[in-house]
């Protein structure tokens, strides 16, 4: 596949900004750890997987590169489908490491689908913008971004409280979630195919 | 054979600026100089060529197909205005990278531009100079052994040594009579010593696109004073444009010879590309 040989080129281009991103989510979670609130932790790193995808090259996170990269043998439905293919690669192994912790954190499984979801929701936003705007993102648009990675954080955690407080189920166990983020998820893939598709370099 | 590079009739509207009926033929076997000034619209051409800006209207052929088509893609090198890699990446470790941006990646081929241009493979790319970058555009635009060239300001920021190395180059790659070259330069000496066809843009218009044979063996440019001047009959003698300076004026004429014929003692001399630009968009209609 060739997206994926993009995506390998990725890999090999910015092999130390990805080994950074997840050595510094492992490092946070083992501080959350310490201090007995791993649930946080791991929240944040499942809000943040899409994060990925803005820090890697086929997200373009130089000027020129794309230019570039549509003068190979990539086309620019390629391009859009490694920008998902890493975030669903992210999301594969934030799940991954969920699925272990939950065999030793009584709790954590309950967790897993509605923060996905939510995951998988950011993810749908933040990606056509990726698509849209590249490297020409406005510190604005990041710092926003971030804003809503914090906000589902928040409306996480908060359903959580309730959920273990009140018995209140809003987000859990969450399944009806996750199939409106997957199909958001499906209907932001063809929103950036178009954009992508009309974009200019 | 097919031409290389059919662009018909293009349009493209930006806000302040556009191409206008833009129309040029580069046959296979020839190298094209794609010259005018700055802002005229020879990026913006290009980059329609490549399929990176969306056109308005008018038709584009690359080798016979649409650049959309992945596989046209793969037989052409293409040189930007700056080298468009991480700047973190040492050239050896680019290196590795090409192979998939490339099915016909020649390693062998890609080690030895490295030597030629003396490029050192443990340098990083935010630490090669300006000219350094070009010179490694260059290598990977040729490594994968493209027909088609297309080349914005190749030589941009090379020394006189190194320009005229890189031009032998382009010269080796046209060896192969399929091969062919679109060659966009501030330079024009450059295009004076390997253009075969000379397309000129202006304001977003072609106001020519012709053999630099024809072109600059024919045309030349009569000086004259202002006074003299008015002697010449526009239509009939072939004048094309006019500049006036302190000294006279020079006049850019169609055919040197012919206007030789009619005035023995004219002084005419011969016309090169930086001229003609000069006159296109500096000069006046006579």
């Amino acid at each position: 596949m060739k997206y994926s040989d993009l995506l390998y080129m990725d890999f090999l281009a910015q092999k130390g900004r990805f080994i950074a991103l997840f050595a510094g989510l492992i490092f946070l979670m083992g501080c959350f750890g310490l201090s007995g609130v791993y649930v946080v932790a791991f929240l944040g790193i499942i809000c943040f997987a899409p994060k990925a995808v803005e820090l890697s090259a086929a997200g373009n996170v130089m000027e020129g590169f794309e230019d570039f990269l549509l003068t190979t043998r990539f086309s620019r439905s390629d391009v859009v489908r490694a920008r998902y293919l890493l975030f669903a690669l992210s999301l594969a192994v934030i799940i991954l490491i969920g699925t272990l912790l939950s065999l030793v954190m009584e709790g954590l499984s309950a967790l897993l689908i509605p923060a996905v979801a939510c995951s998988i929701l950011y993810g749908s936003v933040s990606i056509p913008i990726c698509c849209m705007l590249d490297f020409r993102m406005s510190t604005q648009v990041k710092i926003g971004l971030t804003i809503l990675g914090f906000f589902q954080m928040g409306i996480l955690i908060g359903s959580i409280w309730l959920f273990v407080t009140h018995s209140v189920s809003l987000l859990m166990p969450g399944y009806g979630l996750l199939a409106a983020s997957l199909i958001c998820c499906a209907v932001s893939y063809l929103v950036s195919q178009r954009i992508y598709a009309k974009k200019e370099f | 054979m097919q031409n290389a590079i059919e662009v018909h009739s293009l349009c493209k509207s930006y806000e302040g600026f556009s191409l206008k009926d833009v129309s040029f033929t580069l046959p296979r076997g020839a190298i094209m100089g794609f010259v005018g000034e700055n802002g005229a619209g020879k990026t913006t051409t290009i980059k329609a060529v490549l399929g990176l800006v969306r056109k308005d209207s008018g038709e584009i052929r690359v080798l016979g197909n649409s650049t959309e088509d992945t596989a046209v893609r793969a037989k052409i090198g293409v040189v930007f205005d700056d080298l468009h890699l991480h700047k973190t990446l040492r050239i050896r470790q680019a290196a590795k990278i090409f192979p998939h941006l490339y099915e016909d990646w020649d390693a062998e081929l890609f080690a030895d531009y490295l030597n030629r241009f003396g490029l050192d493979e443990e340098k990083k790319v935010k630490d090669l100079s300006r000219g350094m970058r070009m010179k490694l555009s260059i290598a990977v635009a040729l490594s994968h052994h493209p027909e088609l060239l297309i080349l914005d300001e190749p030589t941009a920021g090379l020394d006189p040594v190194v320009r005229d190395e890189v031009l032998e180059i382009f010269q080796d790659f046209m060896q192969d009579e399929t091969h062919a070259i679109l060659f966009s330069s501030h330079i024009t000496s450059d295009i004076d010593k390997i253009a075969d066809y000379l397309t000129f843009i202006h304001d977003g218009r072609i106001l020519f696109s012709v053999s630099t044979d024809e072109l600059l063996g024919e045309a030349g440019i009569l000086k004259c004073t202002a006074e003299e001047a008015k002697a010449f009959d526009a239509e009939r003698d072939g004048l094309l444009r006019i500049r006036k300076n302190q000294f006279g004026c020079e006049i850019l004429v169609k055919n040197k010879e012919q206007l030789r014929m009619r005035y023995p003692d004219a002084v005419i001399d011969p016309v090169t590309t930086e001229a003609l630009m000069l006159f296109y968009a500096r000069g006046d209609k006579v």
